[in-house]
C-alpha cells in the first residue's frame, strides 16, 4: 500500500510551489502508521532524483504540508479539519475509507476481494475524485486516471471554502 | 589436361562470365534486401514495444492486470506479433497476449535492456518500461519471420530465371561468332600438319577475308616455297656438287647462312680428310721402316730416307747429340760430298738453335735474291729449309734437317711433326740398346771379381771366430770372479751383523754384569756399615776406620756401576727424550731443595738465580734436565770444599748467523778447584778427570760429565766449559726453548682460557692450589679451566694417562680430574697405578665419566664422580671436595670394632699425626658420630655385639648425608660369595683379618685418606743410612730367610740377627717348603725372587696355599723390580716386594711393625 503512495509521485503533477521545488518529496501519514516497516524501504528509493520522507502526524492541528497525505480511518470523519488545516496547499488527500472522495478525499483504495474480481485474485481498486483534485491544484495523469474509477462528487465545503485553482 | 577447341572454351567462359555476374550481383541484392526488411521489422517491434511500454506504464506501476491487458489487446491489429507480455520490476508477469492461433507457453525471462534475438522463424524482443529513467517492468515482444522469409524466397527465384536467360542468349551469340572463323583455321592447322609430316602441300590459292588470317596463309605460302629450296640444295650435296645455290633473302634468314656455311665446311672437311689419309699413309710406312730394333746407323739411314721421300726433300740430314750436348751428324740423304761431316754446338747454327730452342724452324728463301743458308746441306736455293729437333721426354735426341726446292705444305709439316716423336723414340731405344750392351759386359767383369773378395771375406770369418771362443773365455771368468765378490758382500753382511748382535750383548752383558755387581756389592755395604757401627765393641777404632772406608768404597762402586749402565744406555741411544711443557721455577726451586742437604752450610753458600726475561715454561725432557743439572751441582759441590755455588739461568736469544734457535743458558760457578786449561777438554771424556789423583780424594767416576753433554746434545743443546784453577769453574748448560723437533711435535692445542691458567705462576709456589687434569678434550678443558680459574685454582692438562702420572708425581696437586677413557690406558688402570705409587696415592682422584658413577672407582679411592655433560656447578662441587680434604690436614677416621685389643692394634698401626682414630665398640654409637661429624674413612668390624654388619653397612649409608665416605670392612668372618657381593655395595674394601691384613688395611686406610707419605720428599733408594741399628727391635722373632746367594744371605742374617732376630737361611725353594711342612713356623718369611729351582714366586704360592701359614708376613727381595712384579706379588699375598740392594733399617722397621701388627 506505501508503494502505492510512492507511484502517486510519477503519476500526480503538483504546481510549482515554493515548498515543493526542491529537498525531499514528503509523504504524510496521519494516525498510526499503517505501512509499518514499508516506509523505510520507500526511503531509500527516489523520484527525479529528489528523496522521500515520510511524515508522521498523530493530530490534525499538528500537520503541516506534504505532497501526499495518507489519512488513516481513524482520522476519516475528520477530513473536512484537515482539508481546512492545509488550505491553500495543494497536498494530494489519499484515504482507504468508503466515503473517503465524498468527504474531498482525492484517491482511495479499496479491496476486491478475490471471488469478485475479474481476474479471480484479491486487488486493489483505486478510485480518483478528480474534481478534489483539480480543486487542489493538482493535475492527476491519464495513465493513471485510465486505470482508475474516476468519480466526480462535488466537493464539500470546508470552512472557507476551497480555493479556486 | 586433354586440349580442347577453341569452340567448347568459349562458349563455356561466355556462359560462366555470364552466370558469375548475375548471380553475385543477384544474391548481393537480395541479401541487402532482406536484411533491410528484417532491420525494418526489428525497428517496428521496437516502437511498438515502446508504445506499448509506455502505454502500460501506470498499470505496471500499480500492478494493474486488467489495464495491462487492454493495452496488449491492441496488438490484435499485428498479425505479426505472435505473444506479447508484460513484467513487473520484480519480474513476474503482468499479462500474456497471444495471437489466436499461437498456444505457446510463456518461456522468455525479462531482460535488463532492450534486446531481440532470432529463434529459428521467431524473433523475440525485449525492452524496459522506464519511468523517470528508472525501470519499471519490462514489454516481451515475440513475431513471426514468416512473411519475411516468404519475400526473400521469391526474390532468389526472380534471380534466377533472370541468370538462366542471360547465360543462354550469351552461348548463342558466340556460336554465330565462330562459326566463319574457326573454319578457315582449320585449313591452315592442316596445312601446318602436312609439313610436319614432310608431306609439303601446294600454295593456298582462295585468301581469306578476315585480314589476320590472310596474312596468315601468305607466310603459309612463303614457308612452303623455302622448304621446296632447302631440298634442292640438300639433294645437290648429296650428289658431291658443293655449288652453292642459295639465295639470301634478308640478313635474317639464317636457314640460307646455315645451308652456305654448311656447303663450305663440307667441303673443308672433305679436303681435310684426304691430307689426314696421305699423313697416315707416310707415317705407317715409316713405322714399318724402323720396326725390327735395327742399329742405330741403320736405322737413321732408313728414317731419313723414308721422311725426305715423303716430304719430297730435295736433301736430308740427322744430327745426334752428344753427351757434350754437340750435335754431329749421323746420316745423310742426296747430300753432296761438300756438305758433309761438320758438327755444331748447341745453340750454333740453324741445327744448334733448333735444338736449344726444342722446336722446330721453318725458313722460307727468296727467290729473287742469291741467299744461301749454311744448313750443311749445299749453297743452293731451297724455297724452305727445315731444322726439326726429336724430342723425346722433352729432352733433344736429334735434329733433322731438311731441304725442300718449294716450300713446305701444311701437310708435310704436320706429318714431320707427328714423326718427330716416333723418331726419336725409335733412336732413343736404339742408342739405349746399344748402351745395354756395355753395361752386360761390365757387369759380367764385375761378377768376376766379387767371386774373388767373397773368398777373401770367408777367410776373415773362420779368423773372427777363434777370438769370440777366447773372449767367451774370459767372460766366464769375469763372472766367477763376481761370484766370489758377492759370497765376500754376503760375509761382509753377516759380519756387520754380528757386530750388531755383539753390540747388543754388549749393551746385555753390561746390565747382568751391573746386577751381579750389585748383589754382592749389597752383601758389602750391609756388613761394612755393621762392622762400622761396632756393636759389639770388639773393633778397634782403627778397624772402625777400615770398615767406614770399605762402606764409602762399596757406595763409590754402586754410584760407578750406575753411570756406566746410564752411558751405555746413552751409547746404545736407547735413551729417549721426552718433549713436554716444564716449569722453570718448579725444577730449580726442587733441584734446590735436593742439593742443599748434600752440602755443609756453614763452608758452602748455594743460591738458584732465574734472571728476569727467562720463560716460565720450556718444552724439553724435564727428567734430564734435572739429571744435568744435579750432575752439574753435585760435581761443583764436590770440588769446592768452601766458597760459594750459584746456578744462574738466563735467556739467549735467537742468534740470526748461525741459526741458531732461542737458548736458555743453566750456568752453575763455583769457587772450587778449577780446572787446568789443558784438562778442560778430557774431562768431558769417559772414564776421565782432570787428575788422576782426583777420584782418590773426591770419588766419582768422572762419568756424570761425560753423560750430561751427551744428554744435552740428545736435547738439542751443549755444555761449555770455563775455568782457571784455583778460582772455580763453570759449566753452562744450553738448551733450547723447545726441543729440536723430531717432527715439530707441539704442545697439544689449548683453548685459551687454559692457555691463560697455564700463564699463572706454578701453582705449588705462589701459594695457590693447583688441579690435574687428564684426559678430556679441549672444549671441556675450557670450561673446567674457566671455572678452576674463577675459583682460584690453577689447572694443569695432561693428555695422556702416563702424562698425568709423570706430572702428578712432579708436582704437589689438591686433585686430579680425570677421564674414564684415555688413549693410553683405562680410567681403571690410571687410578690404581696412581693409587699404587707413594708419590701421588695421598692425591684425591675424582673421575669423569659418561655413564653413572662405577663403585669400583670409589674402592680404587675415587673420591668423587662426575657424569659428562658437567655442570659448571658439578665442577664447582668438584673443587669444593678437593679443598675439603686439602683444607683438613688432620683427617677423621672411625674405628668400629668391638674388640679392644684389635683396635688399639690398628690405632697403633696408623701410629700417624694426621689421622684422628675414633673407636667405638658399637654400631649404634658409630651411628651417632657419623651424625655428629664427618668422617673421611670408616674402618668397621662386623662381628658387632649389638648390630649386623650388613645392617650396619645399611645405617652408615643412610648417614652418609650424600657424601660418599669410603668404608673399609675389616673382619674376621669368613665370607660366601654372596656375601661379600652385599657388602661390596657399601664398601670400598673388604680385609679378612689376618697376618697380612694390617698392612693392606694400612694401605687402604692411607689410600681413603689421600696420605702423602709421611717423610714427605722421595729419599735416595740407595744412600747408605747411618741410622744405628735397634738392637731390640726383633728380639726373639723367627725369621725365614730363602735367599741362593750366600753373600746376601749372610749379611742380612747378620743384620737381623744383630737386631734381636734369628734367622734361618735356606739357599733354595724346596728345602725351604720342606723346612716349613716339617713343621717350622716362623714369625716372618724373607724370600728372594730369583731363586734356582723353583722361583720365589712359586714358593709364596704354594706357602699361601697352605692355612698354616696364611697369618705369617712375607717380603720378597728382588734385585730388579718392576711394577708389573710388585703387585704379581701383592696379588699372591706377599707384603711388598723390596728392592736389593736392601735397607737394612728399613726391613727391620718393616718386620717389626707387621710382625707387631699380625700379633
Amino acid at each position: 500500500m506505501a508503494a502505492f503512495l510512492y507511484n502517486f509521485l510519477s503519476f500526480v503533477e503538483w504546481p510549482p510551489s515554493a515548498f515543493l521545488d526542491e529537498g525531499p518529496l514528503l509523504i504524510g501519514v496521519l494516525g498510526a502508521n499503517p505501512f509499518g516497516d514499508a516506509t523505510r524501504s520507500i526511503e531509500k528509493r527516489e523520484v527525479n532524483r529528489r528523496p522521500i520522507r515520510f511524515l508522521f502526524f498523530d493530530r490534525v492541528d499538528a500537520l503541516r504540508p506534504t505532497h501526499i497525505l495518507f489519512v488513516t480511518p481513524e482520522f476519516a470523519d475528520r477530513l473536512k479539519e484537515v482539508r481546512r488545516t492545509l488550505r491553500g496547499q495543494p497536498v494530494l488527500l489519499v484515504g482507504e475509507s468508503e466515503n473517503f472522495t465524498r468527504s474531498g478525499g482525492m484517491i482511495r483504495f479499496y479491496d476486491i476481494p478475490a471471488d469478485r474480481s475479474p481476474s479471480g485474485e484479491r486487488q486493489v481498486r483505486i478510485e480518483i475524485n478528480e474534481g478534489a483534485a483539480r480543486a487542489g491544484g493538482l493535475d492527476i495523469r491519464s495513465k493513471l486516471l485510465r486505470l482508475s474509477d474516476v468519480v466526480n462528487h462535488p466537493v464539500p465545503e470546508s470552512d472557507g471554502g476551497a480555493d479556486t485553482p | 589436361m586433354r586440349p580442347r577447341s577453341i569452340r567448347s572454351q568459349f562458349t563455356l567462359t561466355i556462359a560462366f562470365t555470364a552466370a558469375l555476374a548475375i548471380g553475385a550481383a543477384s544474391a548481393v541484392m537480395i541479401a541487402r534486401s532482406a536484411w533491410q526488411a528484417r532491420a525494418q521489422l526489428i525497428e517496428d517491434l521496437d516502437t511498438l514495444a515502446a508504445v506499448i511500454g509506455n502505454n502500460s506504464s501506470a498499470a505496471l506501476s500499480f500492478n494493474d492486470a486488467t489495464d495491462a491487458a487492454e493495452v496488449l489487446s491492441s496488438l490484435r491489429d499485428k498479425s505479426i506479433v505472435r505473444m506479447a507480455a508484460l513484467y513487473t520490476e520484480d519480474g513476474s508477469v503482468l499479462n500474456i497476449y497471444r495471437r489466436a492461433d499461437v498456444a505457446d507457453a510463456l518461456s522468455e525471462r525479462p531482460q535488463p535492456g532492450p534486446a531481440h534475438r532470432a529463434d529459428g522463424d521467431v524473433l523475440h524482443l525485449h525492452r524496459p518500461v522506464m519511468i523517470d529513467g528508472k525501470p519499471i517492468g519490462a514489454v516481451y515482444l515475440n513475431a513471426d519471420l514468416h512473411p519475411l522469409r516468404a519475400a526473400t524466397i521469391r526474390q532468389i527465384a526472380w534471380a534466377s530465371l533472370t541468370a538462366i536467360a542471360a547465360i543462354l542468349l550469351a552461348i548463342y551469340m558466340a556460336a554465330r561468332l565462330q562459326r566463319g572463323m574457326l573454319g578457315q583455321i582449320e585449313q591452315l592447322v592442316r596445312m601446318a600438319h602436312g609439313i610436319a609430316e614432310g608431306n609439303l602441300p601446294p600454295r593456298i590459292a582462295g585468301f581469306s577475308e578476315m585480314q589476320e588470317i590472310a596474312a596468315l596463309q601468305h607466310s603459309f605460302n612463303l614457308m612452303v616455297d623455302t622448304s621446296r629450296r632447302i631440298v634442292r640444295q640438300a639433294q645437290s650435296l648429296a650428289r658431291g656438287d658443293y655449288a652453292i645455290d642459295i639465295t639470301v633473302r634478308s640478313d635474317q634468314d639464317e636457314l640460307s647462312h646455315a645451308l652456305i656455311k654448311m656447303t663450305e665446311s663440307l667441303k673443308a672437311y672433305h679436303e681435310e680428310s684426304e691430307n689426314r689419309n696421305w699423313i697416315k699413309t707416310r707415317l705407317s710406312e715409316l713405322n714399318d721402316r724402323m720396326r725390327g730394333d735395327p742399329e742405330l746407323h741403320a736405322l737413321l739411314e732408313q728414317v731419313l730416307s723414308s721422311v725426305a721421300l715423303a716430304v719430297e726433300a730435295s736433301r736430308a740430314a740427322v744430327y745426334l747429340v752428344a753427351p757434350d750436348r754437340s750435335l754431329t751428324p749421323a746420316a745423310g740423304f742426296a747430300l753432296p760430298p761438300e756438305a758433309s761431316g761438320r758438327s755444331y754446338a748447341w745453340g750454333q747454327g740453324l741445327i744448334g738453335q733448333a735444338a736449344a730452342e726444342s722446336r722446330p724452324i721453318w725458313i722460307q728463301t727468296d727467290d729473287t735474291r742469291e741467299f744461301t743458308i749454311d744448313a750443311g746441306l749445299c749453297h743452293a736455293r731451297p724455297a724452305e729449309i727445315a731444322a726439326i729437333p726429336l724430342l723425346r721426354e722433352q729432352q733433344v735426341v736429334a735434329v733433322l734437317a731438311l731441304a725442300r726446292a718449294t716450300p713446305f705444305r701444311p701437310m708435310h709439316r704436320e706429318y714431320l711433326q707427328l714423326a718427330a716423336p716416333a723418331i726419336a723414340i725409335a733412336i732413343y731405344s736404339a742408342q739405349a740398346r746399344a748402351r745395354l750392351n756395355e753395361l752386360l759386359e761390365e757387369t759380367r767383369r764385375q761378377s768376376r771379381a766379387l767371386q774373388e773378395q767373397q773368398a777373401a771375406l770367408h777367410r776373415t770369418n773362420l779368423e773372427l771366430e777363434e777370438r769370440t771362443v777366447l773372449l767367451e773365455k774370459q767372460k766366464q771368468e769375469i763372472h766367477r770372479q763376481n761370484v766370489e765378490l758377492e759370497a765376500a758382500r754376503l760375509d761382509l753382511e753377516r759380519k756387520a751383523r754380528e757386530l750388531e748382535q755383539a753390540s747388543r750383548y754388549k749393551s746385555e752383558f753390561i746390565a747382568n754384569v751391573s746386577h751381579e755387581l750389585r748383589t754382592p756389592l749389597n752383601s758389602l755395604l750391609i756388613l761394612s756399615q755393621l762392622l762400622a757401627e761396632n756393636k759389639e765393641r770388639t773393633l778397634t777404632p782403627k778397624q772402625v776406620e777400615f770398615a767406614r772406608t770399605i762402606h764409602r768404597s762399596g757406595s763409590s762402586l754402586l754410584a760407578i756401576i750406575n753411570d756406566i749402565l746410564d752411558l751405555s744406555k746413552v751409547e746404545a741411544g736407547h735413551l729417549n727424550i721426552s718433549d713436554e711443557p716444564c716449569n722453570l721455577a718448579a725444577l730449580l726451586s726442587e733441584l734446590e731443595a735436593t742439593m742443599r742437604p748434600m752440602i755443609d752450610p756453614e763452608q758452602v753458600d748455594l743460591t738458584c738465580v732465574q734472571e728476569p726475561g727467562t720463560p716460565e715454561r720450556i718444552q724439553t725432557d724435564p727428567h734430564r734436565l734435572a739429571q744435568i743439572l744435579r750432575n752439574l751441582l753435585s760435581n761443583a759441590i764436590k770440588f769446592t770444599p768452601s766458597g760459594r755455588i750459584e746456578l744462574r739461568v738466563r735467556a739467549v736469544p735467537a742468534d740470526p748467523h748461525s741459526d741458531a734457535p732461542p737458548m736458555l743458558a743453566f750456568a752453575v760457578r763455583d769457587t772450587g778447584i778449577g780446572i787446568p786449561a789443558d784438562q778442560q777438554h778430557a774431562i768431558f771424556e769417559a772414564f776421565r778427570q782432570a787428575d788422576g789423583s782426583t777420584s782418590r780424594k773426591f770419588g766419582g767416576t768422572g762419568l756424570g760429565l761425560t753423560i750430561s753433554r751427551e744428554l744435552a746434545r740428545r736435547m738439542g743443546g751443549d755444555i761449555d766449559l770455563e775455568s782457571e784453577p784455583g778460582k772455580g769453574s763453570t759449566f753452562t748448560l744450553h738448551i733450547p726453548l723447545r726441543l729440536p723437533s723430531q717432527e715439530e711435535a707441539p704442545v697439544p692445542p689449548i683453548s685459551s682460557a687454559v692457555e691463560h691458567v697455564r700463564a699463572e705462576p706454578a701453582s705449588r709456589h705462589s701459594g695457590s692450589r693447583s688441579i690435574l687434569l687428564i684426559g678430556a678434550d679441549d672444549a671441556l678443558a675450557a670450561q673446567i679451566g674457566q671455572t678452576a680459574d674463577a675459583q682460584g685454582y690453577a689447572l694443569v692438562r695432561a693428555s695422556t694417562g702416563e702424562d698425568g702420572i709423570r706430572r702428578a708425581r712432579l708436582d704437589a696437586f689438591d686433585g686430579i680430574l680425570m677421564e674414564v677413557t684415555l688413549s693410553d690406558m683405562t680410567g681403571q688402570e690410571l687410578l690404581h697405578r696412581l693409587k699404587l705409587s707413594n708419590a701421588t696415592r695421598h692425591i684425591p682422584v675424582q673421575v669423569i665419566g659418561l655413564s653413572e658413577a662405577d663403585p669400583e672407582f670409589m674402592r680404587e679411592g675415587a673420591v668423587g664422580f662426575l657424569k659428562q655433560p658437567i655442570s659448571t656447578d658439578a665442577i664447582e662441587a668438584a673443587l669444593r671436595r678437593f679443598a675439603q680434604i686439602a683444607d683438613r690436614p688432620v683427617k677423621e677416621l672411625l674405628l668400629i670394632e668391638d674388640d679392644i685389643d684389635t683396635a688399639r692394634a690398628i690405632s697403633n698401626l696408623i701410629n700417624d699425626p694426621r689421622v684422628r682414630v675414633h673407636m667405638t665398640p658399637s654400631g649404634h654409637r658409630a651411628i651417632e658420630l657419623l651424625d655428629e661429624q664427618p668422617f673421611d674413612c670408616i674402618v668397621a668390624d662386623l662381628g658387632l655385639a649389638d648390630m649386623s654388619g650388613a645392617d650396619l653397612l645399611h645405617c652408615i649409608a643412610l648417614h652418609q648425608n650424600g657424601q660418599y665416605t669410603p668404608i673399609i670392612v675389616h673382619t674376621g668372618q669368613t665370607l660366601t660369595r654372596e656375601q661379600e657381593a652385599r657388602l661390596r655395595e657399601f664398601a670400598g674394601s673388604i680385609i679378612i683379618k689376618g697376618e697380612h691384613a694390617p698392612a693392606r688395611l694400612l694401605e687402604k686406610i692411607r689410600l681413603f685418606l689421600h696420605l702423602p707419605p709421611l717423610d714427605g720428599a722421595r729419599r735416595p733408594e740407595a744412600e747408605p743410612t747411618t741410622h744405628p741399628l735397634d738392637r731390640e727391635a726383633l728380639r726373639g722373632r723367627r725369621i725365614l730367610l730363602v735367599e741362593d746367594d750366600m753373600r746376601s744371605a749372610y749379611s742380612l742374617s747378620a743384620a737381623l740377627e744383630s737386631a734381636g732376630a734369628r734367622v734361618n737361611v735356606f739357599a733354595d725353594a724346596t728345602r725351604a717348603l720342606e723346612a716349613l711342612n716339617a713343621g717350622e713356623l716362623p714369625d716372618v718369611l724373607l724370600i728372594d725372587v730369583q731363586l734356582p729351582g723353583m722361583n720365589g714366586f712359586e714358593l709364596l704360592t704354594q706357602i699361601r696355599a697352605k692355612s698354616t701359614f696364611d697369618r705369617v708376613p712375607i717380603w720378597m727381595l728382588s734385585a730388579h723390580a718392576g711394577p708389573d712384579e710388585r703387585a704379581r706379588c701383592l696379588d699372591a699375598g706377599a707384603r711388598d716386594l723390596l728392592q736389593k740392594p736392601i735397607e737394612v733399617n728399613r726391613l727391620i722397621e718393616l718386620i717389626g711393625n707387621g710382625a707387631a701388627a699380625a700379633a
